[in-house]
């Protein structure tokens, strides 16, 4: 019992497991060697959170449809005209912001609900289909900003408070928000028939089928939750940087997929919720620790790769439980090779 | 045993005039973290001759044909290959060596004609500018099924190609290209998607192939078959080979014992009490037309186990799955559970009124690979262990563990990918799933495909007794031996419709499988 107590313990908290947090630990080590007076602050740590908590939102939407095996490719796009879409009812048509927030994350909805029908409805695969509605909503992006940044009044002042108010010590609300998608995420995911049945959708659709499962209502759903999580995301942006401007949503595409793969390859091998804020707090650590040391403006694009890439091979090493002797048969030197087998000839 | 330990330091490659022609394996380990797979294994296969490795699911052979394809390197052991010495886990050397293999799911593209298919293993034929000669490249196909007997159109998709044929274009490409030596063939469970009418052509090509010089290895779990086709069989138990002979001198029964060990043997079925005569009916099935059934009437009833024999197109396969809402388009008919009639082609609507099906293809259909054990058997009974606070983890994991044991699972493997699993452990896994959900009626296909004999045994002992609990049990198999050992009755079909009902007393292979041929008449 004790025996099997300890194993537990050690494959729960083994690199396979939990690898990221050791990456993530060694990661501030280092940085906290290099630039010792900038680095291991609370200000960092501030910057960090408050600065990745979009991301992380956007990270965590993506997790759902992927559980059921569906690329939303839209969803840095779909962000984006979210963000101008607000900037646009609250500058232009002087809304007031309860009613300009609340059509826009209907919007959200919107988009998701077109996504869905898309990729479920007229069954376009998800990667090509996303693919040509992320196109359209860039073209809308345009149309709506007049292809110009929306600054004015109304995006400072109170609207602008929303996502840059200190709840504690100089943490956002966007962080606790991103902690809130995250604890419902994990919620839905893992205590849920909802949650488990998006997962078998995800690993056997025919399965999920003959198996009672509403894999078409479930795919449709994830990716609505996809659509709203990226308007509210556009929503927080606007109010983070005080503006509405094209182009702002698509560099979050390939963050939010990297956290998404990279927590995947964590906490029992899924997409799954921690596994993501982790990764995106990981990929965030980096891109500020790079910024302090002064590293040229390719760094942080650099580190991501590497980090996803590593993290991706490891696994996959991980899984073929054979490598290591798929490698000894390659590398061992022919001399050690007979040497080898002759001990083996004598024990035969 | 002086002369292998001076025959182990010979390098790589180098030509040994003593050794006999074919494979030679000596002293094969290999272990996993959990299990030693393979416990110093000696496997001689004689060039030109069939050898049949046979054993229990997890017994070790899966794990041998890979160390012979180079998938895994073995902790100790050598081989050779007619007399040249083979680097063992080296997917390189054995393929130029001449070791060639053809796995059970046969690795075609079904989309692309035979021309396409041997290409790309034998290379394409190119004319002048480097481009692809279809015309040569159609005529090179064409001459090289013929010289193996097979009359196939090579530009036609293999999806319309019969079962056995496309197994032969796997066999035909896998044996033709050999360059040097006569190498050998491994075949992974060949017939296992074979209806037994194909079973012979396909064992008239390994016989010519064998007749051609080769060494054959033929992974079976079907005995009848092995001792049918083979000279020679290999059983294995635990990563051990546990008996090494002719087929002359073996039996099904003996190799069924070997396999099994003592203890596990009573296949023939326990006696069953009659069905009593006033036993309700529980699933009624009227007229029912599919894509293949041409108006089909089945009754069952509570307790009883009806079997559905048939060739392949005949219905067979269809008909549970119709049952259970899992395959629409029934053009007609109607299929009620206790006088209510069910809505055609919903499976929903099946499981609410009381029918499960276990799907016949366990990889496709049956199993959530990335799942554990337990996601995989609760994953149709969530919504009843789900309390106020979602589906409780303790819940969940009492009713894994209840129902893996009410087949004869260890529920300590509850946590485990299920992939780990043998074959047969999933099964049971899947089958369980389905008896948690408590039906009325159990519907199943091909219950025991690619599964060794224990966990067969385990599976019939289960159906019957849930039957005599009062399960109805609609069971299609394209093994007489799933149908001889747990039916009350078995329905024969053919062309759609029913020519035969054999009771239990009546019940023989052979009246099973005239009546399914037809053509000897009743």
């Amino acid at each position: 019992m004790n025996n099997a107590t300890n194993a537990r313990w050690k494959s729960a908290l083994g690199f396979r497991n939990i690898g990221v947090i050791y990456v993530w630990l060694v990661i501030i080590l280092i940085f906290s060697l290099w630039a010792p007076d900038t680095f291991p602050t609370w200000a960092t740590v501030q910057s960090v959170l408050n600065q990745n908590a979009i991301a992380g939102l956007m990270a965590l939407a993506l997790i759902v449809p992927l559980s059921a095996q569906i690329f939303d490719l839209s969803i840095g796009n779909a962000m984006g005209l979210c963000n101008v879409i607000v900037a646009w009812l609250l500058v232009d048509q002087g809304m007031p912001i309860g009613l300009a927030i609340g059509l826009t994350l209907l919007a959200g909805i919107l988009i998701g609900l077109f996504n869905a029908t898309i990729v479920v409805g007229a069954r376009i695969d998800s990667f090509i289909g996303t693919l040509a509605t992320g196109a359209l909503m860039a073209a809308v992006t345009a149309i709506v900003c007049n292809e110009q940044t929306i600054v004015g009044p109304a995006l400072g002042g109170d609207f602008s408070k929303l996502a840059t108010t200190s709840v504690v010590h100089g943490i956002a609300v966007p962080v606790f928000l991103m902690l809130l998608v995250a604890i419902v995420v994990w919620y839905l995911l893992n205590y849920t028939v909802t949650g488990r049945r998006i997962y078998a959708t995800g690993f056997n659709q025919d399965g999920a089928r003959l198996t009672g499962i509403r894999t078409k209502r479930l795919r449709y759903v994830s990716l609505v939750v996809s659509g709203t999580v990226a308007g509210i995301a556009g929503v927080l942006l606007a109010s983070q940087v005080s503006s509405g401007s094209p182009g702002i949503g698509p560099p979050y595409l390939l963050d939010a997929f990297a956290a998404a793969f990279l927590g995947a390859t964590q906490f029992g091998g899924r997409f799954n919720a921690w596994g993501t804020v982790v990764a995106v707090l990981l990929l965030g650590t980096g891109k500020t620790g790079l910024v302090l040391v002064e590293a040229p403006a390719w760094a942080p694009s650099m580190f991501s790769g590497v980090v996803l890439l590593l993290a991706l091979i490891l696994t996959n090493v991980e899984q073929s439980r054979d490598a290591r002797s798929w490698l000894l048969a390659r590398v061992r030197p022919p001399a050690e090779k007979e040497q080898e087998e002759e001990r083996v000839g004598v024990k035969a | 045993m002086a002369e292998a330990t001076e025959s182990y330091s010979a390098k790589s490659g180098q030509e040994r005039p003593g050794e006999p022609d074919g494979l030679r394996l000596r002293g094969v380990s290999k272990a996993f973290p959990s299990v030693k797979a393979l416990d110093g294994v000696d496997l001689d296969v004689a060039a030109g001759s069939v050898h049949a490795l046979v054993g229990h699911n997890g017994c070790g052979k899966s794990t041998l044909v890979k160390v012979l394809a180079g998938f895994h390197g073995p902790d100790a052991g050598e081989g050779t290959i007619d007399g040249q010495e083979l680097l063992l886990g080296s997917a390189a050397d054995a393929e130029q060596a001449g070791l060639r293999f053809v796995h059970q799911e046969l690795g075609l593209v079904p989309e692309l004609g035979a021309v396409d298919n041997v290409g790309f293993v034998l290379g394409h034929e190119k004319g002048r500018s480097g481009a692809i000669s279809w015309r040569r490249q159609a005529r090179k196909t064409e001459e090289l099924l013929a010289r193996f007997g097979i009359d196939l159109d090579p530009m036609t998709p293999l999806a319309e190609a019969t079962p056995v044929e496309r197994t032969a274009v796997a066999i035909v490409r896998a044996v033709a290209g050999w360059s040097k030596g006569r190498g050998l063939l491994v075949l992974d469970e060949p017939t296992a998607a074979l209806p037994a009418r194909e079973v012979d052509e396909l064992f008239r090509l390994i016989r010519d192939v064998a007749g051609s010089g080769t060494a054959v290895l033929l992974i079976s779990h079907r005995l009848d078959e092995v001792m049918q086709v083979c000279d020679h069989v290999t059983v294995m138990r635990s990563g051990r080979v546990i008996w090494d002979g002719s087929t002359k001198e073996s039996s099904v029964r003996d190799l069924a014992r070997l396999i099994a060990g003592a203890e596990n043997l009573e296949l023939e079925a326990v006696e069953r009490p009659p069905i009593p005569a006033d036993a309700p009916e529980v699933l009624r099935i009227e007229n029912l037309h599919g894509e293949f059934l041409r108006g089909v009437d089945i009754t069952v009833r509570r307790g009883e186990i009806v079997g559905v024999a048939g060739l392949l197109g005949s219905g067979r396969e269809e008909l549970p799955y119709i049952v259970a809402g899992a395959k629409g388009a029934a053009a007609g008919g109607s299929v009620s559970v206790e006088g209510t009639p069910l809505v055609a082609g919903s499976v929903i609507e099946a499981m609410s009124k009381g029918v499960a099906l276990v799907p016949a293809d366990r990889a496709r259909e049956g199993v959530f690979a990335p799942f554990t054990v337990r996601e995989n058997v609760t994953i149709a009974n969530l919504p009843r262990l789900r309390g106020s606070l979602g589906v409780a983890p303790s819940a969940d994991r009492d009713s894994a563990h209840r129902w893996l044991e009410s087949v004869h699972a260890d529920p300590g493997v509850a946590e485990r990918p299920i992939t780990t699993l043998s074959g047969g452990n999933q099964q049971k896994a899947v089958i369980a799933r389905w008896l948690s959900v408590d039906p009325k009626v159990l519907t199943l296909s091909e219950p025991t495909a690619g599964i060794d004999i224990g966990a067969r045994t385990t599976i019939y002992e289960e159906l019957q007794a849930r039957a005599d609990e009062g399960l109805a049990v609609l069971m299609s198999s394209s093994d007489a031996e799933d149908l001889l050992a747990v039916c009350d009755r078995v329905i024969v079909l053919r062309a759609g419709e029913i020519v035969a009902e054999i009771e239990r007393s009546q019940l023989t292979k052979k009246g099973i499988v005239i009546a399914m041929e037809g053509e000897h008449g009743e």
